[in-house]
Parts: C-alpha cells; structure tokens; sequence
C-alpha cells in the first residue's frame, strides 16, 4: 500500500498533457512520435447515500506515450480513498487500464483547424484492493472524435465496458465543447492560452441504471505543460450510488 | 428530455465515424516524394507550413519531435501563420524528407517549405 500511494505522490508532483483535451472525457489527441504525456488529477466525490453520505478522494494518473505520430499507448491508474458510511475507509488501487489508440481519421484543415477520430481498445485489469477494483478483467473498446474550429473545440466518445461477473457492462456516451476566452487570436509569440470547458457525461448500464452529468471547468494552456479545474454535477442519476458533486484539479505535462 | 441529452454526443461521433474512412492526408505525395532527399546543406534556417498545430501545447510535439532530427538546433511555432521555424546546425546533413517525416509524426500535416522572408 505505502508504494502505490509513493508512486501516486511521484506521479502527481512530476506533473501531467495532452491539450485542448476535455477534463474527464476521452479526446482523439495523440502525443508525437516517442513522445511521452503524463496528466495526473485529484477528485473529490461527495455521495448523498444518507446523512452522513459516502465520499472519495481519488488521484488518477494518465501515461500515454506516442508509439507512432497516429498509434499511443495509454496506462490509466486510479488510487483511492473511499470512505464508507458504515463501514470505514478504503484505501488502495481502484483501477489499472492498459489501452491503445489509434488514429483513423485526420483532417488538418487550417494552420490551427483540425478534425481527428480514434479508436481505443484495452482493458481495467483485476489488480490492487479487491473492494474497489474490479475482480475480473474488463475489456473495454471506445471511439472519440475532435474538431478544433478555431476558438471551439468539440469531442464526442462512445465506450463500452464489458464487465464479467455480478455486475452489468457500462455504455458511456460523452460529449463536450471546449472555448478559447483567450487569446482572441493566436501571434507569433503566444505562449498560453486559456479554456473554458463544458462536458456532458453520461453512463448507462445493461441493468438500466444510468448516470447524467455536467461538468464544467476551466483549462489553462503553456507551451509544455497545462492545469485543469473543474465541478461535475448530477443531471439524472438512478444506481447504488448516488453522486452530489465532484470537483477536480489536475496538470498536464508533455515530456 | 433524457433521450434529447444523449442524442447530442451520439450525433458528434456518428459525424465522425462515417468520416473515419476518408483518406488522411491532402498533401500530394509525388510532390513530396520528390523533396523527400533534397539537402538542405546551404541553408541555415528552414521555414515549414503546417496544418492542424491546433493549440500552444499541442504544437509543442513538434518542437520535441522536430529537435530529435540529427543537425536540428532550434524549433519555434508561430501558430498565427502555422509556421515552423527550423534552426539547423553547422555542417548538417538535414534533408527535406526528414523534417516532412518530422511534422507527420508528431501528428499534422505537412504542407509546403516556406520561401525566405515569406
């Protein structure tokens, strides 16, 4: 345990990137060619189960390194501290994904525009604590799509989780509309940009229960790094557990 | 209302899937196989134009890819024009070719060496 949540810390202060990239949601972004990409965010979920309510604290990393300029590989791991209403906390590797993604479709259509859309497949692997990971491997195959339209950027992700066992496989269907507030234009010696970003997150299962969400955030660009900061909110929710908010704060890095 | 919400991300990536066949990449490649061994050894500053630099940090993967390539000294984006200015070192052995593979492997599209004080 003293290691997982070592290499969580080492991962969050290294830093985090991939840009132009919504907070939650999956985009059709790549790293370069050998180029490797960190993110690491800090979630805060509050529950409303009763009174007194469940709540978690949660690091999740993103590795991804560009294999070629359209084919990464991603790593994701989530550690986290659950704090159950009646029955104490939990601490410990809630999910390790391993995925890969590939570029399908690309159309650079102005010095700054762009249209891509990628396929991923991978799976969450049955390791770390058995209460908050899964106990089976879960495949998991998806495809986002990103416009960049000058100061709009819009992604939409479908993903499917197949998850053997007691519990029912997951649909997710995402979309989101990113805004540059500033620059207004981009000159020859911009060096950051700022973003707002709004998200539309929604998570159905086979068992019909279903989670709607917005999220809302803003994004701040450098020339190699970025920060994130955002508050996820309830639209329609009807599962074991239901959400009251989620805040989030994270930082990009591209080595 | 619920059918409406998530009728919004379903149709951005059904637009999105249905292109997903289209061809990738508009440049023509005769014209660029026939630069792809073209020395580079007189110049001492090349100017690229690209498509899709997209965002500073996005652009920043081809500065890193681009200072990879053996006798490159500086990278800088202008992403006002979608320009990539290449510093290139003493007595290089750059070709044209390996800095089109540098553009396309960090992930744009190549589009035309830029002519001095363009």
């Amino acid at each position: 345990m003293k290691t997982t949540l070592l290499l969580g810390l080492v991962l969050t202060l290294s830093g985090a990137a991939l840009a132009q990239e919504p907070i939650y949601m999956e985009g059709a972004t790549h790293p370069g060619r050998g180029q490797l990409y960190l993110r690491t965010q800090a979630l805060f979920t509050d529950y409303r189960d009763s009174s007194e309510g469940d709540d978690r604290l949660a690091m999740r990393t993103k590795l991804v390194y560009g294999i070629r300029g359209n084919l990464a590989a991603l790593v994701d791991a989530d550690l986290e501290r659950f704090r159950f209403q009646d029955d104490g906390t939990t601490t410990g590797l809630s999910r390790l994904a391993l995925r890969l993604k590939y570029r399908v479709m690309q159309r650079d259509l102005g010095p700054l525009d762009t249209w891509r859309t990628s396929l991923f497949a991978g799976a969450d692997l049955p390791v770390g604590n058995s209460r908050l990971a899964p106990d089976h491997l879960q495949p998991r195959l998806g495809v986002a799509t990103t416009a960049i339209l000058g100061r709009h950027g819009l992604n939409g992700e479908i993903a499917w989780t197949r998850r053997p066992g007691v519990k029912p496989d997951e649909f997710e269907f995402h979309a989101s509309h990113l805004y540059r507030i500033a620059p207004a234009r981009f000159a020859a010696d911009t060096s950051g940009a700022w973003y707002t970003v709004a998200e539309s997150l929604n998570t159905v299962t086979s068992h019909g229960d279903y989670q709607l969400d917005l999220a809302l955030g803003i994004l701040y660009e450098a020339r190699h790094w970025a920060a994130e900061a955002g508050v996820r909110l309830p639209l329609a929710q009807d599962g074991p557990r239901e959400m009251r908010y989620e805040t989030i704060i994270g930082i990009r890095y591209l080595f | 209302m619920k059918g409406m919400y998530l009728s919004l991300p379903v149709a951005i990536l059904a637009v999105g899937i249905l292109t997903a066949c289209a061809t990738t990449s508009e440049h023509q490649a005769s014209a660029i196989e026939a630069e792809q061994n073209d020395p580079l050894t007189n110049h001492r500053e090349v100017v690229l134009a690209a498509r899709g630099l997209s965002c500073p940090l996005c652009a920043s993967n081809v500065d890193r890819v681009m200072t990879m390539v053996d006798g490159v000294s500086s990278v800088q984006t202008d992403l006002e024009k979608g320009h990539i200015i290449i510093g290139l070192e003493e007595n290089h052995a750059v070709t044209r070719g390996q800095l089109i593979n540098a553009v396309e492997d960090a992930g744009f599209t190549f589009v035309e060496f830029v002519p001095s004080g363009a």
